[in-house]
């Protein structure tokens, strides 16, 4: 949609159109005139824009482009006010196919500052420049110029001292411009940009259309992490875009650029919706580095609120929320699950290898029983291996001590797998060839795959499962498939006086998540069933500890962010603990589970649930 | 330090005491105690909670007392010839010999070894080893033997409650609750209960003989238990948790009484198990009565489903109920006899199940729940 139309000749609105487009454009500082400015060379299909400031803007702004220019005749009419070559009624002014549409930013411009316009057109012989000051005298003359236009804006605001006490430093205003150019550089990656001020670069890309390089070198130099797509249609809307790995966070979000139909905006609405999808993937007051495209229906946006600011509303917010945090929301875990898949064929290769030598197990695995195995078989599978685990060592050691504890050799050998060539879910050709270490420091299952290391967490991991597992519930349609074992005890979980207080909402969303549970004496919680496959892993204690999470949780009032919330402190406190020791049949339940679970990447509080450790950075600890 | 054991004696005791033993951060715990008088030797092994000793019966050693390496030592011996084998002490090496196998192993000196509590003058009780073996078989399998959730909980244990004349022995997960009433045992007039960690049961029940003769005296000193048997001894912590009132849910006004064929039940229950995962994958078998026979149905969504007919002696009304497959199958391998009855009240409460053969052995099962 981006692609410059064919140039038509400029010419007045009617007075009617003018009048109802009219929005009483102000020029406040620099940044406004150079945004004016750029527009202008991107209508005109420019493929290299370069702004010069001199003085912050104050005493020359200069933007020259390689656009398609404007013929000598037509020159005299850009600088008048409704004057335009990109729209013929109000009908186009919402069709934002171009970026400037009223006709009058020159016009604006001009009557603030001495103007400058030298064109060349390809119909012309020669380019032509045309002068003119706020007392409206212009002059004209040929100038040698190859095609394009060369915009000069002098002593901006010298005949309108209010607005020019309102100025910042120097350093401030050219920045405000170089923060724009940033959005600009990163919607147009095929323009070569440059800014200078004052002589020096302030930015400078290649054009060579490559948007995640563009973004990268912005992010910060050096950006090694990687950029996820997003890639979210929902006709007539959609979001495209790079976000980085939630390896990568900042702490506020000036690494994050928005975009309606490919103009830059702010709005906080948008910023909402990535921070509550990354929630499960960050934790709070991190920010993702990226770039966010929005394709809106004009008619969804109003972009008129502030003409010369880059703020919007929309018809329908919430729609324009949800659409964006489901495009990040899937974003991140199509990359989580596509980063679990080579990992993923490598630990199945090990699970199986384990259950064949594992003595006394069938070597008939359960990938093998049913293919179609699911997070809550392999919660059930976990349970059952942790009941009857034959080998099961007593915890002696203190818990809190000695970080690492050696694994027994003969307990838990290294098995090195190799992966089978007719390996149904392999389909990684490259998926490395994994073999379990074993178990450091009673946390965290170490895994070799030949060119890496891979930690899991084993709580985060366990964690991320079950939460997974228990907000599924929050889909009307998978609630029904819950199914709840009824307790012999009912579990009564005393609650704090603060928690009592509105018991309802929060029987509802344990009802939600598989609990069946009432008011008690006293204020406390009886719970006369739990989720099924969560029943050997449910205790008073835990609930409780849970439950008081919960409530001090508390970030929304919705039902079904509650329930997440719900599922999240259940499942934190539900999951295998760090520092406890895990039978060799345990781990290998765990890495089953892990297997299962498609983006065990983070865990709901967001921490990562499994490191790589590359040879490259081993060798960087050995100093190599 | 000198003594002479067949290989086979000396190698059944050290696996023995094995058991008790953990990979430690302390290495005497990696050790098993070798005490050798004049005319027996005593092992014992420990992994500070729980304590195997065996005492065995020799003639003519030299005493003398250290610490061995428990897992080597076991490991090599199990190896030898089946012959008598020399062991003797000097220095801090343990020399261990047949024939012409000779091997030193480091040893270390008999110190800072936990030692057992006093517990002569505690004897609480003793009954027949064959009673308790059998009553732990039964009910053991019901509790949690892990503890991974973090917290000790009394599903962690097993419950002994002595009566009077009578011992109940009950284990839970908090889903299915098994008891096992032993009546009559004479002279007994005790109040009082133990909780026994139920990885300590498990080990408890393997050792224990099935001989109808043998005796096992229990005793209670402190917080802890010893079970005295033969020539072993079995010690540990009990744990400080409260075991919930189980004569609560016994169920009492039972509705229907389904008399069933007990291999034909588990043969249905085995095959409906592999295809009864709900499309969240927990195992569920739906259960239906009509006139003289029961319908065992599962379904597992997209992966399958299936039905079981079995005939049925039924008394009262039909029955319908939901309840996790496993549950049953586990219980059916501790009931004694052909029969196996289903109490039923309705669809909430929970089942009883029972065996005419041995009254005394209740095992109580709660349903799933499904909107
Ligand atoms: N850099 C440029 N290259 C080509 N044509 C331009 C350029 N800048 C301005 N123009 C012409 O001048 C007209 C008036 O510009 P402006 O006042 O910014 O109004 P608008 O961009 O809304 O049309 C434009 O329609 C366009 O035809
Ligand atoms: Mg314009």
């Amino acid at each position: 949609m981006e692609e410059a139309q064919p140039r038509q000749p400029i010419m007045a609105l009617s007075e009617q159109e003018a009048r109802r487009i009219s929005a009483g454009e102000v020029v406040e500082r620099p940044v406004n005139v150079v945004k004016e400015l750029v527009e202008n060379a991107l209508d005109a299909g420019a493929t290299q824009v370069t702004v010069e400031l001199e003085d912050g803007g104050r005493q020359l702004i200069r933007v020259t482009d390689n656009g398609h220019g404007i013929p000598a005749s037509e020159l005299p009419l850009a600088v008048l006010p409704h004057h335009t070559s990109k729209i013929r009624s109000l009908d186009d002014v919402f069709g934002l196919s171009s970026l400037g549409f009223r006709g009058e930013a020159l016009a604006s411009i001009a009557a603030v500052s001495r103007l400058r316009i030298a064109s060349h057109h390809a119909d012309d012989e020669l380019g032509t420049a045309l002068s003119l000051d706020p007392a409206g005298l212009s002059s004209t003359e040929p100038v040698n110029l190859q095609g394009g236009t060369e915009v000069e804006v002098r002593e901006l605001f010298h005949n309108t001292p209010a607005r020019l006490k309102f100025l910042r430093s120097r350093q401030s205003e050219s920045a405000q411009v170089g923060r724009m150019l940033v959005s600009y550089a990163i919607a147009w990656p095929e323009v070569r940009w440059e800014l200078l001020s004052a002589g020096r670069s302030l930015l400078s890309t290649d054009g060579s259309g490559d948007r995640r390089q563009v973004l990268s070198d912005l992010i910060e130099p050096g950006f090694r992490h990687e950029l996820h797509e997003l890639d979210y249609e929902f006709p007539p809307s959609a979001v495209h875009g790079l976000i980085s790995d939630p390896t990568y966070h900042r702490n506020n979000r000036s690494r994050q650029w928005f975009f309606i139909n490919r103009r830059p905006v702010t709005n906080r609405l948008l910023y909402k919706a990535v921070d509550d999808a990354m929630r499960e993937f960050l934790s709070s007051g991190k920010y993702p580095a990226g770039a966010f495209f929005l394709e809106l229906p004009p008619e969804e946006i109003d972009v008129n609120v502030h003409p010369m600011k880059l703020e919007v509303s929309f018809s329908q917010p919430q729609a324009v929320y949800t659409l964006l945090s489901t495009a990040v929301r899937r974003g991140m875990n199509r990359a989580a699950g596509e980063r679990q898949g080579s990992l993923r064929s490598g630990l199945s290769s090990v699970v199986r290898q384990l259950d064949a030598g594992m003595p006394g197990r069938p070597v008939d695995s359960i990938e093998r029983r049913r293919p179609n195995l699911s997070l809550a078989d392999a919660a059930r599978q976990y349970a059952e291996v942790s009941v009857d685990a034959s080998v099961t060592p007593a915890r002696l050691e203190p818990e809190d001590d000695f970080a690492f504890v050696p694994p027994p050799i003969d307990v838990i050998p290294e098995r090195r797998v190799q992966l089978a060539q007719d390996d149904a879910d392999a389909g990684f050709a490259d998926a490395p060839q994994l073999s379990l270490v074993g178990q450091v420091g009673n946390s965290y299952l170490v895994l070799n795959s030949g060119e890496r290391l891979y930690v899991v967490d084993q709580h985060a991991a366990h964690e991320r499962i079950l939460f997974e597992k228990i907000y599924e519930a929050v889909d009307p349609a998978r609630a029904s498939a819950i199914t709840r074992q009824s307790l012999l005890f009912p579990m009564v979980v005393s609650l704090d006086d603060t928690e009592s207080e509105d018991m309802q909402p929060l029987l509802e969303a344990l009802r939600r998540v598989g609990f069946n549970a009432e008011a008690g004496a006293g204020g406390s919680l009886v719970i006369s069933e739990v989720p099924q496959f969560l029943r050997n892993r449910i205790n008073p204690a835990l609930m409780a500890d849970a439950l008081e999470e919960f409530s001090s949780r508390g970030i929304s009032d919705l039902l079904e962010d509650r329930i997440k919330e719900l599922a999240a402190s259940i499942s934190c406190r539900a999951a295998i603990k760090a520092r406890m020791r895990l039978t060799e049949s345990e781990q290998l339940a765990l890495l089953r589970l892990l297997l299962e679970s498609w983006s065990s990447l983070s865990c709901p509080h967001g921490r990562p649930t499994i490191i790589e450790i590359g040879s490259s950075e081993l060798e960087k600890m050995f100093l190599r | 330090m000198r003594v002479v054991i067949s290989q086979e004696l000396l190698s059944a005791v050290l696996s023995t005491v094995s058991k008790a033993v953990t990979r430690s951060i302390n290495p005497v715990l990696n050790h098993v105690r070798v005490v050798v008088s004049s005319d027996h030797v005593e092992m014992t092994a420990t992994d500070g909670e729980f304590t195997i000793r065996r005492t065995l019966a020799v003639s003519g050693a030299d005493p003398g007392s250290f610490l061995a390496p428990a897992d080597l030592l076991s490991k090599l011996v199990g190896k030898l010839p089946k012959k008598d084998v020399t062991l003797s002490t000097e220095g801090n090496q343990l020399n261990v010999q047949v024939g012409r196998s000779s091997y030193d192993l480091t040893i270390m000196p008999d110190e800072n070894f936990p030692s057992l509590p006093e517990y002569d003058g505690s004897l609480l009780t003793s009954i027949p080893a064959s009673l308790l073996k059998n009553a732990l078989q039964q009910t053991t399998f019901s509790a949690v033997k892990d503890s991974s959730t973090g917290a000790v909980h009394y599903t962690n244990g097993v419950f002994f409650v002595f009566h009077g004349a009578s011992l109940d022995i009950v284990a839970t997960d908090g889903h299915r609750l098994a008891l096992k009433r032993n009546k009559g045992l004479a002279g007994n007039e005790l109040e009082q209960n133990l909780l026994l960690p139920a990885r300590v049961a498990d080990e408890l029940e393997k050792m224990l003989p099935d001989d109808d003769d043998a005796a096992v005296a229990i005793f209670n000193p402190g917080n802890q238990v010893a079970f005295a048997f033969g020539s072993q001894l079995v010690v540990c912590s009990l744990l400080d948790v409260k075991f919930p009132d189980y004569e609560r849910v016994i169920p009492k006004d039972i509705a229907t009484r389904v008399f069933l064929d007990k291999s034909e039940l588990n043969d249905a229950l085995q095959r409906v198990q592999l295809v009864c995962r709900t499309r969240d994958q927990n195992p569920v078998a739906h259960i239906e009565s009509s006139e003289d026979k029961i319908d065992i149905r599962s379904d597992a969504g997209e992966v399958g489903k299936g039905v079981e007919e079995l005939a049925a002696q039924i008394e009262g009304g039909a029955i319908r109920i939901a309840l996790n497959p496993e549950y049953i199958i586990q219980v059916l391998k501790n009931v004694p006899g052909d029969q196996v009855v289903l109490n039923w009240i309705n669809e909430v409460n929970p089942v009883l199940v029972s065996s005419p053969r041995d009254p005394d052995y209740l095992y109580i099962v709660m349903p799933i729940r499904m909107d």
